[in-house]
């Protein structure tokens, strides 16, 4: 019984639970949270407890104004060769675009 | 959560300046602490502390306590006056730093917004906004909020490192608050344009990046239309650099941005490839507006008139950044949002406005 329904979280009610990582909001509102893999990292943070924290870290830019973006090989296969017919108009982006109706050939 | 003293506390460096806005805004004072507390290098960098002083220079009677260590700031807001100024932005970040979160106060001042900052224009190695997204991107979003007199222009151009740039904001409008937003329908794409500059390389390298973007976008069947903006002489700067920013355009004046500046190494054909690609990411994962005009929305929606609000989000777009804006949002002006999951794909985000009043309107 357990683990076959997965929880769909409203994410009204997520948002502003401060005590609930924005990371961990969207798993769980994704539906993507596994209890069992929480467990397992709780005993690795009580090993971890007396082992020296590595201090050494250096900050990632967390004030920025780009957003990332999956690497260049990615959007290539998701927008040239997944697309057989790319070239008459990217499929799913045909709903977001307003182009003009083409002229067929015959009449021109 | 504000403590007793009515210091609202924030920990770490996210979210640096639009923490340091909101406060503004809210007048609410503020402490920040663990800056970069495990880093190397701990506290704050040298961008952060020329933008707590630029705000300094914005507003009057403002008080700002940076600790020994530098790990913590407490920053009391004074009043948005304004003004003609210049500020000389410190060289590890590039103007659009400083420029953008001037956007949030600009409209609310006393006085008219007219400053000129000096530094480095574009840098590939911060994903900030360049001159030209936030003329092309972030604008066209103000005009929608009632903001329609603010104007960038670029008088000298410079790339990282050195820079050598000049750039001049100058907001005309002064408004009470920005009007309350409708936007429940994606917009449709009309064409897309564009502007690939660059300073100190050869002029072939603009048009290279061009072709490689209109490769890119020709299937989308819209019109394509990329400006070639090749600055030569005294003012581009000190350093050579290059980079295109593409712009999709609606009738109604929606606009989804994406950029991108060269390195070392890189050609520039896929550049304006990448570009293009990243465009057409931000087309399919966003609804209104796009992931980096999404903060600027959420602000100026929140200090809009007490009247709710509406527009269109892609599902895609609530991620841990927007959360995390929503919780700082709500920290200081203390009212949330409410997402409608429409479908799969769109959800539909409303917010009360708080019923803020700018400085200039207020009755002393």
């Amino acid at each position: 019984l357990q683990g076959s329904v997965r929880r769909r979280w409203d994410i009204n009610k997520l948002l502003y639970l401060s005590n609930i990582d924005p990371a961990e909001v969207i798993k769980r509102w994704k539906g993507q949270e596994e209890d069992d893999e929480e467990e397992e990292e709780d005993i690795e943070q009580e090993e971890d407890f007396f082992t020296k924290k590595s201090s050494a870290e250096v900050s990632e830019d967390l004030d920025q104004f780009q957003p990332t973006y999956p690497s260049i090989d990615i959007l290539r296969k998701k927008y040239e060769d997944s697309d057989e017919e790319y070239e008459n108009g990217y499929k799913f982006l045909k709903d977001r675009f307003l182009v003009a109706p083409k002229m067929s050939e015959e009449n021109g | 959560m504000s403590s007793k003293s009515g210091i609202a506390t924030f920990e770490g460096h996210r979210n640096f300046r639009l923490r340091l806005i909101l406060a503004t805004l809210a007048g609410k004072s503020i402490k920040i602490s663990k800056i970069r507390s495990n880093d190397v290098n701990p506290g704050l960098r040298d961008h952060e502390v020329s933008f707590l002083r630029l705000l300094e220079a914005v507003t009057n009677g403002c008080h700002i306590e940076i600790s020994y260590t530098g790990t913590a700031v407490i920053y009391k807001p004074g009043i948005i006056i304004g003004g003609e100024l210049t500020h000389v932005c410190a060289n590890t970040k590039p103007v659009g730093y400083f420029i953008e979160p001037m956007l949030y106060l600009a409209p609310f001042s006393k006085k008219k917004f007219s400053i000129i900052f000096k530094g480095i224009t574009t840098s590939d190695k911060s994903k900030d906004a360049t001159p030209e997204s936030i003329k092309w991107g972030l604008i066209p979003i103000m005009e929608k909020f009632g903001v329609r007199e603010i104007s960038l222009y670029i008088l000298k151009r410079g790339s990282a490192p050195i820079g050598g740039g000049e750039v001049h904001l100058l907001c005309n409008s002064l408004i009470p608050q920005p009007l309350t937003i409708h936007a429940l329908d994606i917009p449709k794409f009309s064409a897309i344009r564009g502007v690939s500059y660059s300073t100190r390389v050869s002029p072939s390298i603009v048009n290279r990046m061009i072709d490689g973007a209109r490769k890119a976008l020709r299937p989308t069947g819209v019109e394509v239309n990329i400006t070639a903006d090749v600055w030569r002489g005294e003012n581009s700067g000190k350093s050579p650099g290059y980079g295109i920013t593409l712009v999709a355009e609606s009738k109604k004046g929606w606009r989804i941005v994406a950029e991108g500046v060269g390195s070392a190494g890189e050609l520039p054909e896929d550049i304006g490839e990448t570009v293009a690609l990243q465009l057409l990411e931000e087309i399919s994962t966003s609804a209104v507006v796009g992931l980096n005009q999404l903060q600027l929305v959420l602000v100026y929606m929140t200090i809009g008139k007490e009247d709710i609000g509406r527009f269109k989000l892609s599902n895609s777009q609530i991620n841990e950044n927007f959360i995390w804006y929503l919780r700082d949002i709500k920290q200081l002006f203390g009212n949330e949002v409410f997402i409608k999951e429409e479908d799969k794909d769109y959800s539909l985000l409303s917010i009360k406005g708080v019923g803020f009043t700018s400085v200039s309107k207020k009755i002393a």
